[in-house]
């Protein structure tokens, strides 16, 4: 089977998960959650009600509300956010960029410090430095999200706050004061590009200070992995015969790492970062909620803890479908990369 | 032939042994997991269990001292006596979730990758649709569903969880069933449940051990996030997320709170994957030296 006839069975294969993931998503915001409770409050008067049911067709069998949901869904009529107060849709529009620029921070860290580390670690395999890297790695993955977040909240915003020296923020994006005076016109959402593009360095710069420890919280949780991937397949491709036949031709060591080792080394890094990506688009909850960052992940805790529906079933549909769509831009980014495999 | 096999086994076994007793990270490793054991079979007769209970406000809040080594909580509540009956609680939703899940996990997966064909196709679909599922939300909506209780947290990740595992035996399976043992068995007419779960199971489940292990600590670090946003059990069971959530609220005030049951989870789940990464360097050959 050629690439391209394995993207189209993917891509056709993923729609079928998809209408899946609707499914459960229509059968959790219909059965267990009250679409209604959008719509209603307190002050509703009781013989509205039905009113409001059909319009949004909620008299009507459960096959056709599902095709008025699915409807709905590609004409990104997403509903009332009632914790937003506003549609879904604007409160994704506004909340999605500030999730994509803390992944981006969170990212650039975990490549730049977990890679190098992962080929430290694998050429000085078993040694006292080997072992203190592995050792950082497991912990970073043996850490509690929350737990890790409010301790660098307190060491390195309350207690230098406290102590009179110089803080980093502990919360938001920006400050607001700050953002009144510089005011930023939204062009991407990502703040920092924004900003730059404005020639505000002012703000670009709050913005940044705003990012580092819930980036740094984020970073430490998936550097483990990546360091774990990079120096395993470092070590397997050390002792692959092209690495002992360019180390006859007397080649100096430095190039046999870098030019010839690296080089294959990198392919499964690669499939991982692309994966954790991905999961760091679809949401860092815990993190994004903590360090009060406007962001989905912060939107959708607000909606667990008040029963949003539309809200929530939002957040579902959009993390499945960039968990699906990074899998498959994955396998074919890895098949790309890797000549070897055949479908 | 028997007891030439069982002594092959043991030989292999008094091997790996020496190999992981060799690796200071796994010794150390398997104390801290040997310790947490321990702290769960006899927490409750260490501390007096009944203090989960209790509540005592002129003692709430105190800071760490001789009487309270780790301080006490917002209900006056020792928080050396609830991190210690917390292990019970926590270790339990480990063992639970990933026992359960990996069965489930062999179930589908065996049917999956044996059978293959249509069969397959559907049952990796479904799957798929699980794991593309934002955990949290299905956790919240059984939450929902059930109210908020320590067996339901149980049962939330377990919805999580198995759909990897399928996955993983999928894929032993499929590369066990070209074997010829797996031919053999056939011609001889054994019965497919029989070839699945007697013939390729105990092959297919021994990679397996690495993942199991490392889990372990994945699942006490999911479900005290999933306590810490608030769907975990009462503040009254004690359980390691649930209490560092309590102490979250006093962040400023009463630091220590979330502190010590955030270095138990620490520790906990640094203990199992060290052993998971020792064992996975004795169980591949490759990574031998």
């Amino acid at each position: 089977m050629k690439l391209y006839e394995y993207s189209i069975r993917r891509i056709f294969l993923l729609i079928f998960v998809l209408l899946g993931v609707t499914i459960l998503t229509f059968y959790l915001s219909r059965i267990v959650l009250n679409p209604l409770g959008a719509y209603v409050t307190e002050r509703t008067r009781p013989e509205a009600i039905p009113a409001i049911e059909k319009r949004l067709g909620l008299d009507k069998p459960f096959y056709i509300q599902y095709i008025i949901y699915l409807q709905d869904l590609v004409t990104f009529n997403w509903g009332w956010s009632r914790v937003a107060h506003m549609p879904v849709i604007e409160a994704l529009f506004y909340r999605f960029p500030a999730t994509v620029e803390l992944a981006i921070a969170s990212f650039i860290i975990i490549i730049l410090v977990g890679v190098p580390l992962g080929i430290i670690s694998a050429l000085k395999n078993n040694s006292v430095v080997d072992h203190a890297i592995r050792i950082f790695s497991l912990t970073g993955i043996s850490i509690p999200v929350f737990w890790l977040a409010l301790t660098l909240q307190y060491s390195f915003s309350y207690l230098p706050k406290v102590a009179g020296l110089p803080s980093l923020p502990s919360n938001g994006r920006v400050d607001a004061l700050l953002y009144q005076q510089y005011p930023v016109n939204r062009i991407t959402g990502l703040m920092i590009f924004d900003s730059l593009i404005q020639g505000n360095f002012i703000i670009a710069s709050d913005a940044l200070l705003h990012l580092i420890l819930p980036a740094m919280t984020l970073a430490f949780l998936s550097i483990g992995a990546v360091t774990r991937v990079a120096r395993s397949s470092m070590l397997e491709v050390l002792r692959q015969d092209y690495i002992s036949t360019a180390r006859a031709y007397g080649l100096p060591e430095r190039m046999v790492i870098y030019k010839y080792a690296l080089k294959n080394a990198m392919i499964p890094v690669t499939t991982l970062s692309g994966l954790l990506f991905g999961g760091l688009l679809a949401g860092a909850i815990i993190t994004e909620s903590i360090f009060a960052f406007p962001g989905m992940g912060q939107l959708t805790v607000f909606a667990i803890s008040s029963n949003d529906s539309y809200t929530i079933m939002a957040f579902t549909v959009l993390a499945s479908f960039i968990y699906v769509l990074i899998n498959l831009l994955v396998d074919i980014v890895y098949a790309k990369l890797d000549p070897r495999i055949k479908y | 032939m028997k007891s030439r096999q069982t002594r092959m086994f043991l030989m292999d076994l008094k091997f790996a042994l020496t190999l992981l007793r060799k690796n200071k990270l796994v010794v150390s490793g398997f104390v801290m997991v040997l310790f947490f054991i321990f702290l769960a079979l006899f927490g409750d007769f260490i501390v007096d269990p009944n203090i989960a209970k209790s509540v005592d406000y002129p003692n709430a809040l105190k800071p760490p001292s001789w009487e309270h080594p780790f301080g006490t909580d917002d209900n006056g509540r020792d928080i050396v006596a609830m991190v210690v009956l917390a292990a019970k609680y926590d270790l339990a939703i480990a063992l639970s979730v990933i026992l359960a899940s990996i069965g489930v996990g062999i179930l589908v997966g065996s049917v999956s990758g044996y059978f293959g064909g249509i069969i397959d196709e559907v049952i990796m679909r479904i799957t798929d649709i699980f794991l593309a599922f934002p955990g949290l939300v299905l956790a919240m909506a059984i939450a929902t569903v059930l109210g908020r209780s320590f067996t339901n947290l149980m049962l939330a990740l377990i919805i999580v969880w198995w759909s990897g595992y399928a996955r993983i035996m999928r894929g032993q399976f499929i590369s066990e069933r070209e074997k010829p043992y797996v031919a053999a068995a056939k011609i001889l007419s054994v019965p497919s449940w029989r070839i699945i779960f007697r013939h390729i199971l105990p092959n297919a489940i021994y990679p397996m051990l690495v993942v199991l292990t490392m889990d372990m600590g994945g699942v006490i670090l999911t479900a005290a996030g999933l306590s810490f946003i608030g769907l975990g059990p009462s503040p009254f069971e004690p359980e390691w997320g649930s209490l560092a959530s309590r102490g979250a609220v006093y962040l400023f005030q009463a630091p220590w709170i979330i502190f010590f049951p955030g270095i138990m989870i620490l520790f906990a789940c640094l203990g199992f994957n060290l052993v998971g990464d020792g064992l996975r360097d004795v169980l591949d050959p490759r990574l031998r030296r």
